[in-house]
């Protein structure tokens, strides 16, 4: 480890860190605009200025910044030396000569990395009297605002948006003081990632669109630890709420999931909490019918917490409980789950997805699916070819030098998927094929086909430092299992499986039967009654199906905090709190077991599902960690989550409960006041060890698992990371939330090569049949987030895709509207012929209501 | 003895002097114009309203007695949807007017505030909000941010230039 002296004292530092980061790794204090922890150095805004010293015999020193200063043994720098001071404080000045008098009315105030930067450099008025440059902002779709004059020239917003996020409808235009940041003419940002502008601009030119209907500082936000609930990845959140109402939603550093970023779905899907169920409460109904009933199934759910789907459990038996999967994904998830433990290949984080140099994407669409994935891959396809730099001594930070030292070299990525995905324009390869065929193809990598672009793969898998096979759920159990072949046949190799849902993991683990079983238990006559757990069934089977079952099941009792078609056919609806007035536990695609815990306080005492579920049964669960120990003892592969986080008698350093409002939260004695003058007392959290109130620690807790926000004196941004972090950019003091659950047991995995490969009906050859492909989109696929009101506006249209061969064959043309026969349903959406989906398939989207039962890859008659 | 001399000099005195009571409320009192009084919401000088919702006060009130909700209007122009102040809780320490980047909050000299009920001290944005400026007359804070509001393009605020045109390749 290298020492550093900075202001005359010794410090040690990781190996390969620039001067800035030595720094704040040792938690002392350096301002800086342009430099990210995630980006490395560019040396654009030259604040972070320091004296460096040749030796200890240099007295005399000169100005230089330090993130463009390797950190060598013995480097020795002054932050605190007079004329550094000065400097960095002009560099402020200069930059505020233009910056407009917004403050006020700017939403990055409060958090805000300008104004925490210029306090920190001590420029604190103005003496520049001449004119200000001014800009017009552009239109930059549903989620971002555009505010150009606060610009300083950072760059980080293009670095961030071209070279890590791969975007291209985005760019910095113009010349001299009148640089300009944005798109070539007004229109949606096309990227996935673009939210996270809002948090990677240290000013206030990209804020969160959606937070400015009902803006609030972030001093007044209510905020929790949190899990996103959009996909399987499990990124991690803080969601802030005020007057019990959601704000927004921003990214929580997990050092082996998501890093510093979000994906737009993850970002803006909150709003869905907006439009919640409402309906009396029908408890008594519930029991009553629960009583009467001759057999009762339950059916699970992979959006709820694992708390409620084992409560469900343990409610109607694990031989009367179904996971709540559809049939397609319940065998994948089976499929997965046996490999997993199997130990074939090396199940992989995505923050370890990062480190991959050679990629083989098989069946799925990451981007749609688990959106964050596609992000991953394309930093380890940037990441790659880091060895060319690394060979000519540029240190990995130096961000510049190694993209020309790199000139466009990127790591190989090969994909077979149904459709063209939005990964292919970083492809090296791509094929377009039906989904069996997907797996067909991964078989002929792995039995070393003897040419063509299989035994080409084959040849760079072999020759990677760090290959990596991923695949997800959704590509079906056969892809799985060829992909795990696949992946274990080449020595080193990871996998990596995307879960179409937040849980569906953990209620894949939790067992049961699928759907379809569930469904039949009833309409054979067994069951008379149904509770369903947040699930709308009608996105899981066909119409029909679904319609035989409303009409064969005598009691239909659902638990869902939205109405969907299933809560419109129950006969008893029993409303729970939302994701964000509850807590429980996720277990994510690589079966790390996270907790997520409340916002907010139940609405209207509308309860979790947990206690719902409690009531309806003879339980004595006082919380819904009884619950988890219940599980835990009952199911040891459950035990690390007790592990995750936290329980509520945990208690800070300072024995005391977290806070999850700010120490400066206002209006305590007034926002309650036109109701009641008697000032309430805050809810009381008995559930967890963090306080709905302001009462309890404001420092950073010794367990990462429960950091509520970022915050440092004089670091009110989210830059506050630093301080939170061992190295920074790196893990979280106490470690990365999150417990992996699954460990690999060394058994086969459990194939049954005939099931599998009937895990994909054939179309039979007619020239009316045709693969029907559901397609997930990252804005609309996703049963909450669509609801949101910002990403409904950038829901596409429904479609079906079809290539012009497919198309000609069937006598389908652009434009007119394809009638699809399937599984006793029929479904008709307007057509559009492209080349980018494979012969002989037409995909749709998916979980879109005109979609509605089309939940796997299924054979559909055109009619 | 002396003391007792004294102490007649001193009420025989008041005999002659103006009493300093007055006799309230029939007769006012004369209250500087900077004492610390009901509060009230100030408007710009083309009658907008001045709060732009920036939170300032709330967060600098010691008795947390402010509480607000921001919100826009169709041209961009932040505005208090909501404004609260519960005066039962108010100590009149004017931080709130100091905190104000806008002028838009102000204290004012009147104290007669009396209430039987206290929930009739919670003053609602309608029941602060005055039609004149104020204390401080011709600030509009608008006039001089950056952001544009009906009435004020972009570049059209004080000590502003015209936006840059980004196309240009002049040096
Ligand atoms: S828009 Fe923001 S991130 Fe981009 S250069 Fe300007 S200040 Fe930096
Ligand atoms: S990638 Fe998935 S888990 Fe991560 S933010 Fe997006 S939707 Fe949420
Ligand atoms: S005068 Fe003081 S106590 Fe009263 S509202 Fe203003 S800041 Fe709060
Ligand atoms: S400080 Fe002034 S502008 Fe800001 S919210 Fe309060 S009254 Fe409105
Ligand atoms: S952070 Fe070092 S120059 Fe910008």
């Amino acid at each position: 480890m290298p020492t550093v002296i900075i202001d005359g004292i010794e410090y040690e530092v990781e190996q390969g860190r620039n001067m800035l980061e030595a720094v704040l790794d040792n938690g002392l204090d350096l301002p800086y605009f342009c430099w990210h922890p995630a980006m490395g150095s560019v040396g654009a805004c030259r604040l972070c200025a320091v004296r460096l010293y040749r030796d200890e015999s240099d007295t005399q020193g000169k100005i230089a910044m330090a993130c463009m200063t390797p950190a060598n043994d013995g480097t020795r720098i002054s932050i605190q030396d007079p004329e550094a001071t000065e400097f960095r404080r002009c560099v402020v000045e200069w930059l505020m000569t233009n910056h407009p008098h917004d403050c006020p009315v700017c939403d990055e105030g409060g958090h805000c990395h300008l104004q925490d930067m210029t306090t920190m450099c001590g420029q604190t008025y103005r003496r520049f009297r001449f004119k200000k440059r001014t800009y017009t902002n552009q239109y930059l779709g549903p989620f971002l605002t555009h505010e150009m004059n606060r610009c300083i020239q950072c760059y980080r917003c293009v670095r961030f948006y071209r070279d890590l996020a791969g975007g291209r409808d985005f760019n910095v235009f113009g010349s001299r003081n009148r640089i300009y940041f944005g798109r070539q003419r007004d229109g949606v940002l096309e990227s996935e990632f673009s939210g996270n502008l809002a948090e990677v601009c240290p000013t206030g030119v990209f804020t969160d669109k959606t937070s400015a209907r009902h803006y609030t500082r972030k001093w007044d936000l209510r905020t929790a630890p949190s899990v996103c609930i959009h996909c399987g990845l499990g990124c991690n959140t803080i969601p802030g709420s005020r007057y019990n109402k959601m704000r927004r939603i921003e990214g929580r550093f997990n050092g082996d999931v998501n890093g510093y970023f979000l994906c737009d779905r993850g970002r803006y899907g909150y709003e869905f909490s907006y439009d919640t169920i409402r309906s009396e409460n029908a408890i008594d109904d519930a029991q009553n019918a629960l009583k009467e009933a001759k057999g009762v199934v339950g059916i699970g759910s992979p959006r709820a917490s694992l708390e409620s789907n084992y409560a469900l459990q343990k409610l109607v038996g694990v031989e009367h409980f179904s996971a709540g999967l559809s049939e397609f994904e319940q065998e994948a998830a089976e499929q997965y789950l046996s490999v997993f433990k199997s130990g074939t290949a090396q199940m992989l984080s995505l923050a370890e997805v990062e480190l991959a140099d050679v990629v083989v994407v098989l069946g799925i669409d990451p981007t749609g699916e688990a959106p964050m994935l596609d992000f991953a891959i394309r930093q380890a396809m940037r990441k790659a070819p880091m060895e060319v730099a690394r060979k000519l001594n540029i240190p990995d930070w130096d961000a510049n030098a190694v993209i020309n030292a790199l000139n466009g070299a990127k790591g190989k990525l090969y994909i077979a998927a149904p459709w063209s995905i939005k990964l292919q324009e970083i492809a090296t390869e791509a094929i377009n094929v039906t989904p069996a065929n997907v797996a067909v193809f991964a078989r002929d990598i792995s039995r070393g086909a003897v040419d063509g672009l299989a035994s080409g793969i084959s040849t760079e898998l072999a020759k990677a430092k760090k290959p990596l096979v991923v695949t997800g759920i959704s590509a079906g159990a056969d892809t799985i299992l060829a992909a795990s072949e696949l992946a274990g046949s080449i020595p080193g190799c990871g996998l990596f499986v995307t879960a179409p849902e937040a849980n569906t993991l953990g209620v894949a683990m939790l067992g049961g039967q699928s759907i379809r079983q569930a469904v039949d238990t009833i309409e054979s006559g067994q069951a008379d009654t149904l509770i369903v757990l947040e699930n709308d069934l009608a996105r899981r089977m066909s119409s029909p199906a679904f319609a035989s079952l409303v009409e064969n099941v005598k009691n239909m009792i659902v638990l869902d905090c939205i109405e969907t078609q299933t809560t419109r056919a129950a006969t008893t609806i029993l409303p729970v709190a939302t994701f964000f007035n509850s807590d429980g536990a996720f277990v994510n695609n690589e079966s790390r077991a996270q907790r997520y815990y409340a916002v907010d306080p139940p609405v209207e005492d509308i309860p979790a599902a947990w206690s719902r579920i409690r009531d309806l049964g003879d339980f004595t669960w006082a919380g819904y960690e009884d619950i988890l120990r219940e599980l835990a003892a009952d199911r040891p592969e459950f035990a690390g989550t007790l592990e995750a986080a936290p329980f509520a008698d945990w208690r800070s350093t300072a024995n005391r409960k977290i806070a999850r409002e700010t120490h400066r939260s206002s209006g305590r004695t007034s926002k309650d006041a036109n109701r009641t003058m008697r000032e309430p007392q805050p809810p009381d959290d008995a559930q967890t060890p963090l306080a709905f109130s302001m009462e309890g620690d404001q420092n950073p807790p010794a367990s990462s698992a429960v950091i509520p926000r970022f915050w440092w004196p004089g670091w009110n941004s989210n830059a506050a990371s630093n301080k939170y972090q061992k190295e920074v950019g790196a893990e979280l003091h106490g470690g990365n939330p999150g417990v992996r659950l699954l460990t690999a047991s060394g058994s086969e995995p459990e194939a049954d090569r005939d099931k599998a490969s009937v895990s994909y009906p054939q179309p039979a050859g007619e020239s009316k049949e045709i693969w029907l492909i559901p397609r997930p989109y990252i804005f609309g696929s996703e049963e909450l987030s669509r609801r949101g009101i910002a990403i409904g506006e950038l829901i596409p249209p429904p479609e079906a895709a079809i290539h012009p061969q497919s198309a000609q064959k069937l006598g389908l043309t652009d434009g007119g509207t394809a009638e699809l026969d399937f599984d006793g349903q029929t479904i008709s959406l307007p057509i559009r012929v492209e080349e980018s989906v494979a012969v002989g398939v037409i995909v749709v989207p998916m979980g879109f209501p005109e979609t509605y039962g089309v939940t796997s890859p299924t054979v559909a008659r055109v009619k | 003895m002396v003391s007792i001399l004294r102490s007649m000099w001193l009420m025989l005195k008041h005999l002659v002097v103006r009493p300093v009571t007055v006799r309230y409320p029939e007769q006012k009192a004369y209250i500087p114009p900077r004492w610390r009084g009901r509060i009230i919401l100030s408007r710009d000088p083309d009658g907008c309203e001045r709060c732009v919702a920036c939170y300032l006060c709330s967060a600098a009130c010691p008795a947390d007695c402010i509480s607000l909700q921001a919100t826009e209007d169709e041209h961009g122009r932040r505005y208090a949807e909501w404004f609260r102040i519960n005066f039962s809780r108010c100590i009149f320490c004017g931080f709130c007017e100091e905190a104000c980047p806008t002028y838009a909050i102000q204290l004012t000299p009147d104290f007669e505030m009396g209430e039987y009920d206290r929930s009739k001290l919670v003053y609602e944005k309608e029941d602060l909000l005055i039609s004149g400026q104020g204390k401080y007359p011709g600030y509009n804070f608008y006039h001089h941010s950056g952001v544009s509001v009906k009435g004020k393009p972009r570049g059209g605020a004080v000590d502003e230039t015209h936006p840059v045109d980004i196309r240009s390749l002049l040096p």
